[in-house]
C-alpha cells in the first residue's frame, strides 16, 4: 500500500556493514530497520519474526553463513525478498548460486550508496 | 575498481532482472560442450572411460585432459584438437543475452563500456619473491585489491616495498588474518598502526572525531580485510583459482599472537607506505 512503512532486516556480522546499511535504509522515506543479525541462524528466526519486506544477506557470517540462510528462507517463504550485500558479490560462482537460491540481486562490497538505494527502492517498489 | 562478474554489473544497473540473467547464463551453459562429450563424439573415448575419469577428476585438482593423458586414453594431440572444438563451442555471457533477445547488440555494447570502465585498471606489476610458482596470482591479487580498497574506501595511496621471506611477521597496533579454502589454503594478513586503523573506523562511520573504541576499531579492520579477501576470490575465479573465504580474526596488539611460519608453510611479508601510518601486508603460503 502506498505510504506504507517498508521493513528491512539486515544480515551481517560486521557492525560496521550493519551501520552503514542501517544509516542508507533510515534514509530512504517510508523504509525502517527492524532487525539486525549477525549469523545465519539468526537472519531465518529474525525473517519469520518480523516477516520483513525485504532482507540485505552478507554471505560470510559465522555459523551456517548467509547462503544457507537464503535458501532456509526462501524454503519458509517462497516470496521473500533477498539482496545479498557481499565482499564476495563479485565472485561469479557465488552470484549463480545466490541467485538460484533465491536472491533477486547481489551488490559487492565496497558499495556505492547511491547503488544500494536504488536497489532497495526498485525491489521495494517504491520508484 | 573491484573484480565484477558482467552479470552483476547488469543486475545492479538494473538493465537484467534477475529472471533474465538466469535465462542468459542457462542458454550460455546449454552451448558449451564438456571435454568429455566431445572426446566421446569424436570416437576417442568411451563413455565408461568419460565416467571414469570424471570420478578421478572429483578428487583431485587435476584437469580432464590431464588425467586422460596420465592413464595413457588420448595423446597431447587430441586434447589441443578437442580444447579447440571446446572454445569455438563457448559463447560469452554478452553474446548469450543477444541471441536470447534480451537486449539489442547496441545496447549490450554500452553496457560492456560501462562495465569496463567501472572495473578499471589491470593488476600494476609487483616484484615477486622467488619460488613461489604456482602462488603468483594469489600474491598478485592481494597487493593489487588492498591497494585498490585503501584507495576506494580510504582515499589513502600505499606504495609496497619489496617483499621478504621472514619467520614472523612486524606487527603493528592491529593484526587481522584471514583463511582461504579451496584450491589452497593461504592466508592473508594485514597489521597496520593505530593511526590507520582508526582511519579506517572513521572514514568508514563517516566520522572524522569518532573516539577510540577497541571493539569498534577491530571491527572495522575485520571487514576491511574481509572487504580485500572477497575482492581477491572474485579475482582469482577469473583466473580459474576456486577458493572461498573464512571469518577474518583480529586482534589488537595486546592480545595479539606471534604468527609465525611453520614447517610446510612461508611467510612473505610486504612492507606498505602510507603517509598516515603504517602497514604491512603478509601471505602465508601452503
Amino acid at each position: 500500500m502506498p505510504g506504507e512503512t517498508k521493513k528491512l532486516l539486515i544480515a551481517d556480522d560486521s557492525r560496521l556493514s550493519s551501520h552503514i546499511l542501517s544509516e542508507i535504509v533510515e534514509g530512504i522515506e517510508h523504509c525502517e530497520v527492524v532487525a539486525m543479525a549477525k549469523t545465519g541462524e539468526e537472519a531465518i528466526e529474525l525473517f519469520k519474526r518480523h516477516k520483513p519486506d525485504l532482507v540485505t544477506m552478507d554471505l560470510s557470517m559465522p555459523g551456517i553463513g548467509g547462503m544457507e540462510a537464503i535458501k532456509q528462507i526462501i524454503a519458509a517463504d517462497n516470496g521473500a525478498k533477498i539482496v545479498v550485500i557481499s565482499s564476495l558479490g563479485g565472485a561469479q560462482e557465488k552470484l549463480l548460486e545466490a541467485l538460484e537460491a533465491g536472491a533477486l540481486s547481489v551488490i559487492s562490497k565496497p558499495f556505492d550508496e547511491d547503488k544500494v538505494v536504488a536497489v532497495f527502492r526498485k525491489l521495494l517498489g517504491l520508484i | 575498481m573491484t573484480p565484477k562478474f558482467f552479470g552483476q554489473y547488469l543486475l545492479e544497473q538494473g538493465i537484467l532482472q534477475r529472471n533474465q540473467l538466469m535465462e542468459a547464463i542457462k542458454y550460455q551453459r546449454s552451448k558449451t560442450r564438456k571435454f568429455g562429450e566431445i572426446a566421446v563424439s569424436r570416437g576417442y573415448l568411451t563413455p565408461d572411460q568419460v565416467e571414469k575419469i570424471n570420478q578421478e577428476q572429483r578428487k583431485t585438482d587435476k584437469l580432464f585432459g590431464e588425467i586422460a593423458v596420465g592413464k595413457g586414453l588420448l595423446d597431447e594431440k587430441r586434447v589441443k584438437e578437442i580444447i579447440t572444438i571446446q572454445q569455438n563451442a563457448h559463447i560469452y555471457l554478452g553474446e548469450a543475452i543477444v541471441e536470447t533477445g534480451l537486449l539489442t547488440r547496441d545496447r549490450l555494447e554500452r553496457a560492456l563500456e560501462g562495465f569496463k570502465k567501472e572495473q578499471g585498471d589491470e593488476p600494476g606489476d609487483f616484484v615477486m619473491p622467488h619460488g613461489v610458482d604456482g602462488c603468483e596470482e594469489f600474491i598478485r591479487s592481494s597487493m593489487d585489491i588492498t591497494q585498490k580498497v585503501f584507495r576506494r574506501m580510504m582515499d589513502v595511496l600505499i606504495k609496497f616495498g619489496r617483499p621478504e621471506e621472514r619467520t614472523e611477521l612486524t606487527n603493528h597496533a592491529f593484526l587481522s588474518e584471514l583463511q582461504f579454502k579451496g584450491d589452497a589454503s593461504h592466508h592473508y594478513l594485514l597489521t597496520v598502526s593505530m593511526d590507520i586503523a582508526l582511519e579506517i573506523a572513521r572514514k568508514a562511520y563517516k566520522s572524522p572525531d569518532m573516539e577510540y573504541e577497541i571493539e569498534t576499531v577491530r571491527d572495522a579492520v575485520a571487514e576491511f580485510v574481509n572487504v580485500v579477501c572477497g575482492n581477491m576470490t572474485a579475482w582469482l575465479l577469473t583466473r580459474g583459482v576456486k577458493m572461498d573465504i573464512n571469518v577474518p580474526r583480529t586482534w589488537e596488539k595486546s592480545e595479539m599472537p606471534g604468527l609465525k611460519s611453520s614447517k610446510g608453510t612461508r611467510l612473505i611479508a610486504y612492507p606498505a607506505g602510507a603517509t598516515s601510518g603504517d602497514i604491512s601486508m603478509g601471505v602465508v603460503l601452503k
